[in-house]
């Protein structure tokens, strides 16, 4: 994975830098206007990292799988908005064929790394979803390059200024999407047959197939939602750094992962809550201390909750192996 | 030899030894996704041992090779209550702490690299990765070997008969990191420079590739995987985008048609090669 944040240390810097210069006319003192606007890029960087670790904790939770191709995925829909906004789409077009082309591809996933290797030990659909990651990630080189693009921005120029604060409409939206988002899949869960479904699988999957349950079609519901977020997640990241690249999943992953088991292994809002702790450990650390220690800190962290900690702050149980 | 030729043995040689790194927790049913942050200790360990203490290059490597098990031991130790999903992120996450400490701290050059004192030839490496073989082989087939088939095919019953199966767990996962640790203190050497960026999580993807799509049954399947994944897009000499995108589609199909891997016991029965 790469070694820095390259993405939120641009951002973090350009915002701090505006910052600087408009906070000397507003009406907050100076100090306050750079750590409530810090608040608010943490919570922008938080929610995108809410998303893709809400896509981890559904996999890990419902079905106890490691879903690398959620990374790959997140890069795809980013790739696939970029090249329909060039083409010219109008951004609804857009950004609904994305989501479209990510329903499938998550389709597929299903059937290589749950469908077809239910007999499998617990590490194969594991790397396969690696496969899907690498055959991702290669063919956005091939179709894009190996360089970073620009994305377009489908938005008029809007950000509001609210007393020397700069936010960004981009900002606003992936914080609202995102907890739309998580907040429908999470009321899909808990009230809709479906939502029984998916809970009896993750009980015992056996079990649930002998009371009739149709696991095929419920475990393919559990990779759209997965997809449906990852796709969600990398528009909205597109969309706020304003670039895409074939690796810009990769180090969002490993966030989101982080705060997955931050806030509890497998539990949705858990992994929402852990993923803007980690948003604004990020920014902070990256204004405070230094753009090179986040990652250390992050992921020192993610290695500690797992030796002192692991059921995280919401995780009501731990999986352990059995006392023999 | 050519230096072409040269490089891609070094590189052959040293993906065997990982593969074997990979193979060991996976022989009882654990993945390590962290290899690559169990090679970086290894390489850094002996290569600052080297330039500070001046001690000589087996010593250096062998004390690296000890660091990494020591790393190995923590990780394993302290997840070791815990189920199979959490070994693997641990590991992944202590190659994340392991990448990222190296690139802060500046004397051992950071970001920049650091620059390896003492050389190792290609014949030492390949003496070595043929001990790590014929290691790995005897130890298959003794009765170490067969507590490792039994606690992956089945961890109750293997305690039913009287197997420490969080023991057992423990040793493949060391022995594993050792494994790592000593691929990095060759590479460090071989190659004369090192850094954190070299230890990437693609790293420790393809070391578990080897292991798993050579096949672990039998202790010949990560030799295969390895000269196979390193030795056929040479010989074709494709591209990387494409060799990549090859590689990820076969892994994908390979899982479902041989879930078990090409080489398989049946295999190695029909071919009527008693190697095990």
């Amino acid at each position: 994975m790469p070694q820095s944040g390259s993405f939120a240390v641009t951002l973090a810097l350009h915002n701090r830098l505006w910052v600087c210069a408009v906070a000397g006319r507003s009406g907050l003192p100076r100090n306050t206007a750079v750590i409530a606007q810090q608040l608010i890029n943490g919570l922008m960087l938080g929610s995108i990292y809410a998303l893709v670790a809400a896509a981890f904790a559904l996999t890990i939770g419902m079905l106890n799988f490691l879903n690398f191709s959620i990374p790959g995925l997140f890069m795809i829909s980013g790739v696939v908005s970029y090249g329909l906004l060039r083409a010219g789409f109008h951004w609804t077009v857009a950004f609904g064929l994305t989501l479209a082309v990510t329903a499938v591809l998550s389709l597929v996933i299903e059937r290589f790394t749950y469908r077809w290797l239910r007999l499998s030990s617990h590490h194969i659909p594991l790397v396969s979803s690696l496969g899907f990651l690498i055959l991702f990630e290669n063919s956005a080189i091939v179709g894009l390059g190996s360089d970073a693009a620009r994305y377009p921005t489908p938005f008029k120029a809007s950000d509001l200024h609210i007393e020397g604060l700069l936010i960004g409409v981009p900002q606003l939206l992936s914080l609202g999407v995102a907890l739309i988002t998580v907040l429908a899949i999470s009321v899909t869960l808990k009230w809709t047959k479906l939502g029984r479904s998916v809970r009896s699988i993750a009980e015992n999957p056996r079990t649930a197939e002998t009371l009739g349950v149709d696991v095929n079609k419920t475990v393919a519901s559990i990779y759209l939602m997965t997809g449906i977020l990852a796709a969600v997640s990398g528009i909205l990241f597109a969309l706020n750094y304003m670039q895409v690249s074939w690796n810009m999943g990769e180090e969002v992953a490993a966030k989101g992962l982080s705060a997955m088991v931050l806030g509890g292994m497998g539990n949705l809002w858990g992994a929402v809550i852990g993923g803007f702790i980690v948003g604004l450990i990020e920014i902070f650390s990256i204004a405070y201390v230094s753009s090179d220690a986040v990652n250390a800190v992050v992921y020192g962290a993610l290695l500690a909750i797992l030796v002192w900690s692991p059921s995280g702050l919401l995780g009501k149980r731990v999986s352990t192996v059995e006392r023999m | 030899m050519s230096g072409y030729l040269s490089q891609v043995a070094a590189n052959l040689l040293i993906f065997v030894i990982l593969a074997y790194a990979a193979y060991l927790p996976l022989a009882t049913g654990q993945l390590n996704l962290g290899i690559s942050g169990f090679m970086a200790v290894g390489a850094y360990a002996s290569a600052v041992i080297s330039a500070q203490l001046g001690f000589p290059l087996v010593l250096c490597v062998a004390l690296g090779t000890l660091c990494a098990m020591v790393a190995g031991l923590f990780v394993a130790f302290s997840v070791s209550r815990m189920d199979g999903i959490y070994l693997s992120l641990a590991t992944f996450a202590f190659a994340e702490v392991v990448s990222a400490v190296l690139v802060n701290v500046n004397a051992i050059g950071g970001a920049d690299g650091y620059v390896v004192k003492g050389y190792i030839s290609l014949a030492p490496i390949a003496i070595t990765a043929c001990v790590v073989v014929g290691i790995v082989a005897y130890l298959m087939s003794t009765r170490i070997g067969l507590i490792l088939t039994a606690v992956r095919n089945d961890e109750r019953a293997a305690a039913i008969f009287g197997v420490s199966v969080p023991g057992t767990k423990l040793l493949a996962v060391v022995l594993g990191a050792g494994l790592a640790g000593l691929a990095g203190g060759l590479y460090g050497h071989h190659y004369s420079y090192i850094e954190a960026q070299n230890f990437n999580f693609f790293l420790s993807v393809n070391a578990v590739l080897f292991a798993l799509l050579g096949g672990i049954q039998t202790w010949c399947g990560p030799l295969l995987g390895a000269s196979a994944i390193t030795l056929i897009p040479e010989m074709l000499r494709t591209s990387g985008e494409w060799r990549y995108i090859g590689l990820g589609a076969i892994m994908v199909v390979l899982m479902v048609w041989r879930p078990e891997g090409l080489l398989t016991r049946g295999v190695l029965h029909r071919m009527k090669l008693k190697v095990f």
